[in-house]
Parts: C-alpha cells; sequence; structure tokens
C-alpha cells in the first residue's frame, strides 16, 4: 500500500473502448509526486514526438497529487496534462473545486485519456467502476447544464464532472473543461483536446478513504496553518474578498497590465475606476462564500446580480486574473459587464485570461484601425463593456469574428493577417495578468518554462509579484540558483495538490512536511530540491523531444519593456529576460543554444531514463 | 506639511487620509507615522508599494507639501 495515494492509474483509449488500470508503482510516486509529475512521465512514454495535439496520439490527463483527498488544509486540487494546440509543447494547468478529490476517492490517482471516440462520449467512474457513455444527447449543452444533467442520469446528486462546453466541441484553441460550475484548468487549449476526442466530460463520484501514514501529524500541520491564517492579513483579505481584493492596487502599481500592456494604470486607469473592479466594491452582490475542498480560506463567492445590463440568478465572484484581463488590459470598469464575461466564460468553458486578453488585442487592432469590417460592425472601442459582451458572445456561439476570435489573439492575427504586433503572448498563449516590468523574474517563467505563459510556475518572479524585494529586482545578475530553487519549489507544490495560496498565508516548508506526514516519506528540503529539479526537467524534456530549443520560446515585447513605458511607476523599466533565462538554463543543467539537459544533471537526479537514453543513447544507461 | 493618502488593496480604507509631516519628511518617516497608529498593518505597510504623485516611490523619497501617496498593497499569484 502506498500512503497519500489511491494505488491506481487509469488508462481509457477512446478509438477502441479499451479500458485498463495500472498499479502506481512506488518509484513514480516518490520520484514524481503526483499530478504533472506523473503526467510529463506518462505523456512522454505513451506519446510520440510530433504527435498532433488534435489527433489520436495526444494524451489528456486529469491527475491528483498526495495530498487531494486527504484532510490536509489547501489539498484539494488536480492537474491537466497534454500537449498544447496554442504552443504546440508541453502543458500542464490545475484547478481546485472538488473533482480532483472524487476522482481519488473513486480509486484513481489519475485518468489520461487518448484516441478519438466516433461518437460524443462521456466517461462515467464511480467507485472503481468505469464505463464510456454515450454523450450525444449532452452534446451542445453548455458546462453548467451538463452538470445538471448527468446528476440526474447517474442519479449521483454528488456527483462531480470537469466538462467542456459548445467552444470546445469545436475545438477552440482557448476553451477548457470546467469543474464544479465555475472552477478550471483553464489554459493551453484543454478543452480543444476533449472536443478534439469527441469526450464531452468526466464525470466522477467516489466514497474510497485514502491512506495516511500519519493523520495525528496532518491535524497538526493544519494547526499550525489556522494559527498562521488568524494572524495574516492576506488570509483575511482572501478570505473576505477573494483574489480580486487585489485588482486596483495591482492595476496602480503596475502589477497588472494595462490598455493590452500598452498603457500605465495612473494614467490610463484612473484610482476610481480601478476601485469599481476590485472585489471589495464588486462583493456587494455576494450571497454565500465558497470553498474549495478542504480550503480553510475559502477565496471563492456566489453572487446575484439583480441590477445592471446582464442581471444574473446565480454566478460567481470573478478571480483576479478575470477581472483584470476583462478589466485593466481592456479599459473598462464597468462591473456589470466584467461579470457577464466571467459567467459566459464559465458556463461555456473558455480561459479567462486568454478570451479577456483576446478581447484585449482586438479592442486595440479595432483603435488603430487595423481591424474593423472583421468584427461584423462591433465597435471594439476600449472599454466598451456592452462591446465586450456582444464579442464574447460570438465567440461562445462560434458566430461570425467569434469563431476566429475563439481561438485566442495568435490565431486570429494569423487568419486576418493583420495586428500581429499588437500581440501579447509568449509562444503564442496570451500573458498572465502579472506585469514582467514590475516581477522581472516572470519573464523567465513567461518565456522558458515548458509551459509558457504562467503566473503559478514559482521562480522569483513569485515572490516579486507579491510587492516583496529581497534584493534589487532589476539586477539581473546572478539569480539562477535562486530562481531553479523556487521553481523547484513550485514544482512540488504544484504536483503534491496543494493550492497556490497555501504558501500566502503558511508559514514556510509546510509543503514538505504535508507530504512527509501523509506518504511516511522522508521529504526535507534536500529531497524536495532534487525532485522539484527532476519533475521541472521531465516536463523539460518533453519539448526537447519535439525539437524545441530555447531560442523557440518568445515573449511579447511591451513585456519586458522594450520599448520601456515613458511614464508611471515602470516608466523607463526594461527586463533583461535573456540572461534572466541563460542563469536558469545554467543553474538547471540546461544548454541555452540547444536546450539539451547535460548528462551529469540527468545522472544526479535520476528516473530520467527515457530522457538519458533519447538524448544521449542507451550506453550511457549502463 | 499635509500629505494626502490613498489606500489600495489588502488595507481598508478606513485609515487616515491625510498626515501632518515634518518638513523634509521621506517616506519611511510616513510609513512610520502610519504604522504607529494602525500596527496591525505594519507588514502590509511594509511591503506596499508606495507611488508619490503617480510616480513610483522608495521609503527614502523626500515627501512635500500637498503630494499625493498611494499605497498600494499587491499580491501575487491570483
Amino acid at each position: 500500500m502506498l500512503y497519500g495515494y489511491a494505488g491506481k492509474m487509469l488508462f481509457i483509449n477512446l478509438t477502441n473502448g479499451e479500458i485498463k488500470e495500472e498499479v502506481l508503482t512506488k518509484e513514480l510516486a516518490e520520484n514524481f509526486i503526483g499530478a504533472y509529475g506523473f503526467g510529463a512521465k506518462v505523456l512522454y512514454k505513451m506519446m510520440p514526438a510530433g504527435a498532433d495535439p488534435l489527433g489520436p496520439e495526444n494524451v489528456v490527463g486529469f491527475i491528483t497529487g498526495p495530498t487531494t483527498a486527504t484532510r490536509a488544509f489547501f489539498g484539494g486540487r488536480y492537474t491537466t496534462v497534454h500537449k498544447s494546440p496554442v504552443t504546440g509543447g508541453w502543458n500542464d494547468a490545475n484547478s481546485g473545486g472538488y473533482f480532483g478529490p472524487e476522482l481519488k476517492k473513486a480509486g484513481y490517482d489519475a485518468l489520461f485519456v487518448n484516441g478519438i471516440s466516433e461518437k460524443p462520449v462521456y466517461i462515467y467512474i464511480n467507485d472503481g467502476k468505469v464505463e464510456i457513455r454515450n454523450a450525444s444527447h449532452i452534446w451542445g449543452m453548455d458546462t453548467k447544464k451538463v452538470w445538471e444533467v448527468l446528476k440526474e442520469e447517474t442519479k449521483e446528486p454528488k456527483l462531480r464532472i470537469s466538462a467542456i462546453g459548445p467552444p470546445g466541441e469545436r475545438l477552440s484553441y482557448i476553451s477548457c473543461p470546467i469543474n464544479d460550475g465555475h472552477r478550471a484548468p483553464g489554459r493551453g487549449g484543454g478543452g480543444a483536446i476533449m472536443g478534439s476526442k469527441n469526450l464531452k466530460a468526466i464525470a466522477v463520484r467516489g466514497t474510497g478513504d485514502i491512506p495516511v501514514k500519519d493523520s495525528e501529524k496532518v491535524t497538526e500541520i493544519n494547526k499550525i496553518i489556522s494559527a498562521a491564517m488568524k494572524e495574516s492579513q492576506t488570509a483575511y483579505a482572501f478570505g473576505t474578498w477573494g483574489t480580486g481584493v487585489g485588482t486596483p492596487a495591482s492595476a496602480l502599481s503596475g502589477d497588472s497590465p494595462v490598455k493590452n500592456w500598452g498603457g500605465v494604470g495612473v494614467v490610463d486607469f484612473e484610482d476610481e475606476k480601478a476601485q469599481k473592479v476590485g472585489a471589495i466594491a464588486i462583493d456587494r452582490y455576494k450571497t454565500k462564500k465558497y470553498s474549495c475542498a478542504n480550503c480553510p480560506l475559502g477565496c471563492g463567492a456566489e453572487y446575484k446580480v439583480e441590477d445592471g445590463r446582464w442581471p444574473l440568478e446565480q454566478t460567481e465572484r470573478p478571480e483576479y486574473e478575470t477581472a483584470a484581463s476583462f478589466g485593466s488590459t481592456c479599459l473598462c470598469y464597468e462591473e456589470d459587464a466584467l461579470l457577464m464575461c466571467n459567467e459566459m466564460c464559465n458556463i461555456y468553458g473558455f480561459d479567462t485570461i486568454s478570451a479577456g486578453m483576446t478581447i484585449a488585442w482586438a479592442m486595440e487592432c479595432y483603435e488603430e484601425g487595423v481591424l474593423k469590417e472583421e468584427l461584423d460592425g462591433i465597435e471594439l472601442t476600449w472599454g466598451n463593456g456592452a462591446a465586450m459582451v456582444e464579442i464574447l458572445k460570438k465567440m461562445c456561439e462560434g458566430e461570425g469574428c467569434g469563431k476566429i476570435l475563439a481561438n485566442g489573439s495568435k490565431y486570429a492575427a494569423k487568419y486576418w493577417g493583420k495586428g500581429e504586433e499588437y500581440l501579447q503572448t509568449a509562444s503564442g498563449i496570451e500573458l498572465p495578468m502579472h506585469d514582467p516590468r514590475f516581477a522581472p523574474g516572470l519573464a523567465r517563467t513567461y518565456q522558458f518554462d515548458p509551459t509558457p505563459g504562467r503566473h503559478v510556475k514559482g521562480g522569483i518572479g513569485s515572490i516579486q509579484m507579491g510587492g516583496n524585494e529581497l534584493t534589487d529586482k532589476y539586477d539581473y545578475n546572478g539569480t539562477g540558483m535562486f530562481d531553479l530553487q523556487l521553481t523547484a519549489g513550485t514544482e512540488v507544490m504544484n504536483c503534491s495538490g496543494l493550492c497556490y495560496f497555501h504558501a500566502l498565508v503558511s508559514p514556510p516548508g509546510i509543503q514538505n512536511e504535508f507530504i512527509s506526514a501523509i506518504t511516511g516519506m522522508e521529504f526535507g528540503a534536500e529531497k524536495a530540491f532534487e525532485t522539484g529539479h527532476r519533475i521541472y526537467l521531465m516536463r523539460h524534456a518533453f519539448n526537447v523531444r519535439e525539437g524545441l530549443k530555447p531560442s523557440d520560446f518568445d515573449i511579447a515585447r511591451r513585456a519586458v519593456g522594450k520599448p520601456p513605458l515613458t511614464e508611471g511607476p515602470l516608466g523607463g523599466v526594461t527586463v533583461d529576460e535573456e540572461l534572466l533565462g541563460k542563469n536558469f538554463f545554467e543553474a538547471a543543467g540546461i544548454d541555452y543554444e540547444t536546450g539539451k539537459p547535460n548528462l551529469e544533471t540527468l545522472k544526479r537526479l535520476g528516473h530520467l531514463e527515457e530522457v538519458v537514453e533519447d538524448l544521449y543513447g542507451a550506453e550511457e544507461l549502463a | 506639511m499635509v500629505i494626502k493618502i490613498k489606500y489600495f488593496g489588502l488595507i481598508a480604507n478606513n485609515l487616515i487620509s491625510e498626515a501632518v509631516l515634518p518638513e523634509g519628511s521621506d517616506v519611511t518617516v510616513l510609513l512610520n507615522h502610519l504604522i504607529k497608529q494602525y500596527p496591525n498593518n505594519k507588514e502590509m505597510l511594509n511591503k506596499a508599494s508606495i507611488l508619490v504623485n503617480k510616480s513610483k516611490a522608495t521609503t527614502s523619497t523626500i515627501l512635500n507639501d500637498k503630494d499625493e501617496v498611494m499605497i498600494l498593497t499587491v499580491l501575487g499569484g491570483g
């Protein structure tokens, strides 16, 4: 028995309907922890290089971690993995809610799906019983309706699902699965992958228990976290208003981008306007607090919107990333439009970052006269909330210009042959809502992480974006080892199933203590560093095998201050993203030119035999 | 001299909106003035991004009469 794990992984091939289980090995658990650690290892083995992201060889994984479905605070997350149709490389994204714990309680640490079904299907898992079921009757439904229908159909009121909406069925590159009605592994086109497989949903019901090595220790750690939270202003603010509490401060400080990354918060998005899209203002619609599984913080909330142009009987509080992408990035401070865009993304299954950023790109193109008739007569001016909602509705329905924009800004620029100069992307995916000119370490993660364009990949940027400055953040010399250490720690956190926010309100090192207590492994700082580094290299190796080198990864020029802004708090800032990348790769044992991890590092970290064989030959395994 | 103060982010808006400080005071003097009155906000005040008249400031930026100081508590990872 493996403590902290259900002990099995499920593999389903939708082409031939094969369903098989594999025992989770101790070696995989101890050296890759869970989530995308497992995912990178499994996909490297299952998928050939050069697989079509929308073809049968691509594999989509839904994977939990050792804290998932235990009593560990913040341990409610699951991760999706697949090759991305957006970036052409490795992709992982994670989500909260209750789907992950339910999958694990149903008997599986992970589910991997490949192949393509002839007809629409959904996968039904109920306490170890697995079926591939017809989904013709739910094809075309939105994600909330699908949940209602499947709860009724399975007679399981506690059913949890991860489902795509119509954009995913149409293979939209910015579509994603939605679980629990409003939680999403949003980024990188996971909805399109499910759609390409004719896979409408994963529906799970589980009642099993996960064995924990030292339950008393887990309780003790939970108490430590509770005590720390009582003293934490961050915990109070997140627990009261959610992540959107920081939206106004971020817009004005330069932390969040403004006007498609070309504006200045204090100039273009005045303080009164900024306050309007902050959670403190919008929270007057709050009806109920929402917490993910085992979360003592509860940064979510349900809303009821009775006024404005788009009343909503029941909707959810927008996250910071959503409020910034549809708010400051589009120069929009119309809260009813913001709430409506958030709701549409949830029920149709769109990544809110890419959706908001794609509209911001189209807005700038419209204002600059680059796009006019392409936008079906919609006057997409800066801050025009009604136009924003109209465009997003077209994207949801796949109608007119929306059919093009639903594939993201890079696709649209290529399709129309216009507006490339206004793209704010990293390797094709729209940038998230923390600006590298404010937190320069993010330039490295956005550009060079194996999953580009993410704000949850650790590194020195993860400290800087919270406003902390341990050293001069604009001094780019000697950043490599600290950057690697913070990245490795985040790899472990993400793979453990813990929420990113646990680190904002807990004492340092808690994640290692949880892993030790739950699994029984000795998981100290040194092992954590090695494990995180190993997981990073496994993800990186997936891209190397695809033929991707560091020079193939790019980042929008505005995001690194080239040219710099001329005013505001970030005026004059230019980021040396190349040096940050070189520093990191050197510390990680990766050649900056070829992208190849060096043999000594691969052998020292171990358990990367397939990578050694592919890069250096089987003789090196002897 | 009189300094106008605006707060954004985690620090609630019920803190003082004006501070009377000696001539020649810098941002550190202002922050210490606030921390003395609101010790519970020390953590956030010390890590906040500060703008003076909408431009980036440091703790040693000298304040002048009628300057507007924005205290911005930024969070990462949202």
